[in-house]
This record gives structure tokens, sequence and C-alpha cells, in this order.
């Protein structure tokens, strides 16, 4: 790790860090409604990433990469909230399908079946098609976020596409 | 990032059919409606903790990397002699690999084992560009498991410009790499290259050579087996979307295929296992060698039913179609990375260690449940399941770090190294 450029000073972390938070807090927080559908949680979990962030911001290897660390730990975060959910409902997993009318009223009584679909598919679809579609990243920041090969993220949008849409069909 | 229904990342993103284009279009309505209820101007400020960044070096608690000023003069002047010395040695020993020079860090002699019994080494992709769409070329480097020091680095040859996945043989000298070039963030890089890494421990070198295999298309991972001479390849390829009839309902979708090629890392010759193109069949396929160096252990998951299969594979079979079976099917939260241990596949679910065993032909699952924190993947086992290598989010022991290798013996946790999430490692 080298020290990251132009990087003098605690005020510079926090310039930088907040400068990132209002490019990209906006599409995260979005991303986390569709992972977890709950919209307080999910604001909650994008600030706790901003947070790490700053403090960490001394240890960041490059600059750059700053947006893959705060990504991969909303979708870190995210799993924490379903895994401690889980845990205070007694059920060995989440049951991420659950209704949240805040979440409806957020993305729409329209699309209120496509999110029911999107959180019946495993994990790592869900997340890929979220990173696409909600965060419109492109395969090779997915892979990088998710820590998979570009072909995997290739092979789960397209499966993960194609589980939805079976879903959708039968729920016709 | 937005979610602009026109951007031409998401409209060009992912050939398929009108059903496919469809489920598409829908899931850009639904991200577009969202954007419309919660647009960027809604998003509450930024708290900050008023707790500042503590300076870099300034925490007592990052001993590995503490810098140590009096090793200036010692390393520069070995540096000098590594710069004499090197280059001839080196383009003897890159055989048939093009130029990549290799860096050498101050002599010392080897280290016989790491903590715990661990591998003394690890490979790791470059930690120097976090982002593997930049034009330019990466690093592989070889690390020391006890204090995170990198032992020796060596520059990926063109035309590759980023490691993308890392395997290790048992001798703790032989790895392998799988490297792609230079794509631009929208482009899909079209093969990914094999690289053989030998890491000489008595002078802290590196070389590349290039195996007779590839460029493979469609990989997905690899795994090597303990004896270095046997590469197995996971790759997929998704088919043209075809005409589903289930009734009463009949749409489109992808079908795609999964396989699995055991090259000979000499000679180059493969025998290939192949699942039937199919809508629900195996998505991703994890890989991992028993100690026999014949069976490789395999983990697989289905699309819509959520479930993670294990099986095997013996390598000494004739080719065909891939031994699809599963006794103990578990949701898919499965870590992507699995281990091997002795004759057992290792993995990580919902807080628990998952080994699968083999009993009498049969696969028997044992469930252990762990401290509780954020492993994602174990990346290494001993053969009798007891230490293993994991690779934690937010360790609570290293608040500095986003994520760090640790081993974790009887319940215990002692963290390894800071890591780089964005980069590959291995055993």
């Amino acid at each position: 790790m080298t020290a990251a450029p132009g990087l003098s000073s605690q005020d510079d972390a926090a310039d930088l860090v907040a400068s990132l938070y209002q490019r990209q807090a906006g599409a995260l927080i979005r991303l986390a409604v569709v992972i977890i559908r709950d919209p307080g949680a999910a604001e909650d979990v994008v600030q706790d990433a901003f947070c790490g962030l700053y403090q960490r911001w001394p240890y960041l290897s490059d600059p750059a990469s700053a947006p893959f660390y705060v990504r991969a730990a909303v979708l870190n975060g995210c799993r924490s909230v379903l895994r401690q959910r889980a845990r205070h409902t007694g059920h060995r997993l989440p049951d991420p399908s659950a209704p949240s009318a805040e979440t409806d009223a957020l993305i729409g009584e329209e699309h209120r079946d496509l999110l029911a679909g999107l959180c019946q598919l495993p994990r790592r679809q869900r997340e890929a098609l979220a990173l696409r579609f909600f965060a419109d990243l492109s395969e090779a920041e997915i892979a990088q976020t998710m820590g998979i090969s570009r072909g995997t993220v290739k092979s789960t949008i397209s499966r993960g596409v194609s589980a939805l849409g079976a879903y959708l069909g039968a729920d016709k | 990032m937005n979610s602009n229904p026109d951007s031409g990342r998401l409209v060009n993103g992912n050939p398929g059919s009108s059903e496919a284009n469809e489920t598409e279009a829908r899931l850009r309505a639904a991200s577009q409606a969202l954007l419309d209820r919660f647009p960027d101007r809604a998003v509450l400020p930024l708290r900050l903790p008023t707790e500042h960044p503590e300076p870099r070096l300034s925490a007592g608690r990052r001993t590995w990397r503490r810098a140590r000023p009096w090793l200036i003069p010692l390393a520069a002047a070995a540096a000098v002699l590594a710069a004499v010395t090197l280059p001839p040695a080196l383009s003897r020993s890159l055989g048939r690999t093009p130029a990549a020079p290799a860096t050498a860090a101050p002599q010392t002699s080897p280290d016989l084992s790491g903590p715990e019994g661990t591998p003394p080494y690890f490979i790791q992709g470059s930690t120097y560009n976090a982002q593997p769409f930049v034009a330019k070329r990466n690093y592989a480097v070889v690390r020391s498991t006890a204090t995170g020091r990198t032992l020796a680095a060596v520059k990926l040859p063109n035309p590759y410009a980023y490691v993308s996945a890392v395997s290790a043989a048992a001798n703790d000298r032989t790895f392998v790499l799988a490297v792609a070039p230079h794509t631009g963030p929208d482009a899909e890089p079209e093969y990914a290259g094999i690289l053989m890494l030998h890491f000489d421990p008595s002078r802290n070198t590196a070389s590349l050579t290039t195996p007779p295999i590839g460029p493979l298309t469609g990989f997905c991972g690899f795994a090597l087996s303990p004896d270095g001479l046997k590469l197995a390849v996971t790759s997929s390829r998704v088919c043209l979307p075809t005409l589903v009839n289930q009734y009463p309902y009949t749409y489109y979708a992808n079908k795609a295929a999964a396989k699995i090629t055991v090259y000979s890392v000499a000679t180059g010759s493969s025998r290939s296992w192949r699942t039937t193109p199919s809508v629900v069949g195996p998505l991703a396929i994890n890989l991992g060698w028993m100690a026999n160096n014949r069976q490789l252990g395999f983990t697989w998951e289905t699309t819509m039913k959520g479930e993670q299969h294990e099986s095997w594979l013996n390598t000494d079979a004739t080719g065909g179609l891939l031994p699809l079976t599963s006794s103990s099917p578990l949701p898919a939260d499965l870590t992507q990375d699995i281990a091997t241990s002795g004759g057992s596949l290792v993995a990580f679910s919902d807080q628990s260690i998952i080994r699968y065993i083999q009993v009498g032909g049969h696969l028997r699952l044992v469930r252990s449940h762990i401290p509780d924190v954020d492993v994602r993947s174990i990346l290494w086992a001993n053969s009798t399941g007891t230490v293993l290598i994991v690779n934690r989010q937010n360790p609570p022991s290293a608040k500095h770090a986003w994520a760090d290798l640790a081993i974790l013996s009887h319940g215990h946790y002692r963290s390894l190294a800071p890591w780089d999430i964005t980069t590959p490692v291995a055993w």
C-alpha cells in the first residue's frame, strides 16, 4: 500500500468522502432497498459504509478504489441485516420477500411482483441483478464488488434474468 | 452510477430473447420508478463520526507493516544487488514466457511453514492497482503468511493487464494464475490466459511460464491439483434463448451449460465433463481437489430453488456428463470459495463451517458453528479441518482493515494481514 496522494489532512478525507457520498449515496440506498426491502435500514447501511470509509481512508491503497470498497461494504451490510433479521425472527434463513409497505410505496405497486421475484432468487443472483439494474454497474464493476470472476457475473446475471422471467411468467 | 433507463450500458448489457429483454425492461422500469420516488436529492446528509481517521502508521496494531527505518539502507543495497544479478537469471528461468521482469525482496532464509502449520507463502493478485479496467499492467505477488510481507512480485506479460483468479499446489512453490487483457469498463475479455508462477524461497524470486493451456473462453474458475500436475477449470456457456413449455405457462429463457475440464499442466491434454444445456441446471461451479490428486469435489447451485449441492468427480474416469447428484443440498448462501481438507470439502454457510465427508461411498454433511463474524469464505484448510484460513469482513480485531485474512483454529481467530478485497488470494 502506498500513501494516498493528496490526502494530507483529515479535512481532505472528510471532503472526499462527502463528495463520494453526494455522488453515490442515492444509488447505493436504492440498491440496499432492493436487497433488504427496508428503506430505513438501507439508509443506515449506507451511512455505516461511508463512516467506515472515512475512518479507514488513510489505509486505502488507492483512492480510486474507494467506490469498490464502499459498494462491497454496502453489500456486506445488507447481508448482515438479513442475517440479523433471520436470527430475530427465529428462522434459520431470512425471508427477504416478506412484504414491506414502505418499500412497495417506494418502488410502486406495479413492481411489487418483480421485487418479490427478485427476493426469491439465490443471494448471488439477487445481488448481481441489483447491482446491474439498480446500481447500473458494468459486469467488470460487479465482479470487483462481489469478488467473483467476470464470467461468473455474466452467467449469474443471465441465469438470474431467466429465473426471474420464469417466476414472473408463473406468477401471471 | 445512475439508474437511467436510457443508459447504454443497460440497454446493451445482456443480449437475449424477447422474453429476457422483457424481464430486463421490467427491471429497468422498476429501477426508474425507484429513482423517481427516491431521487438523489432525497438522501439524508452524511453524518460523519466525530472521531477523525487515524493517520497512517500511528496505530500500533499494524505491526506487520510497521516501518523499520534501519532496513532502508539494507533494502537499498539488496535492490542494487538484485538489479545487477537478477536479469540474467530471470532470462534463463522464464522459459517460453514473454519477458516478465521479477522483483526480489531482500534475501532471507525460507520459511518452513506459516503459523499453526499453515503454508508459508501465498499468492495474491496485484495490490498496486485496484481497478482491473484501467489500462495498466498488474502484478502477481508472493507473500509470507506469517508477516504479510511481499517476498516477490512479477509483472504480468503483455497483453495481460490483471489477475482474475489464483490457485496453489501443495508444495508452497507452484501457483497458477488466470489473467485477462485490458478491455475497458464495459467490454468483456474474450478469453482468460493461464500462467504458472514458480517461487524460489531461497532467493525470494518468482518467474512466470506459460503452460500449453488456453487461452480459455467462458472461464469461471479453476483449481490446481495438490501435486501441481493437473488443472481443473470450470466454464459456462450461455446458450441461445429457448422456448420453455411448462404447462400452463410458456416463456423464453436462456439455457446454460457448465463444464469441468481437467488439463495436464505439462502437456495440455484435457478431459471434459459437462452438463446438458438447461434452464434450471447448475449455475456456478466451485472446485476443490482432494489430497489424492484424483478426486475433484465441486459445489454447484441451481437457479430458482436457491440450493447449493455438492458432488464428486473421479478424474481418472473417461469424460462425459458431470455426475450431478447431491445428498445434502444447502441454501445457496454457501461461500464461493471452497477448500479441501484431506478427503473432505470445506465451505462456509450461515455462520457455520460445512464439511462434506465421504462415508462408505455416501456423503455426510457436518456442520459446526463458528464465532459470529462476517466470514466470507474459507481459503485453506489443514488435513483434519481443525485449522482454517478465512477471510473476514470488518474484522473486529483490526478496526482499520476492511477485510482481513485470519487463521481460525479451535474457535479462535488470529488476524494475518489486512486484505484488499478486490484481489484474489490462494494458498
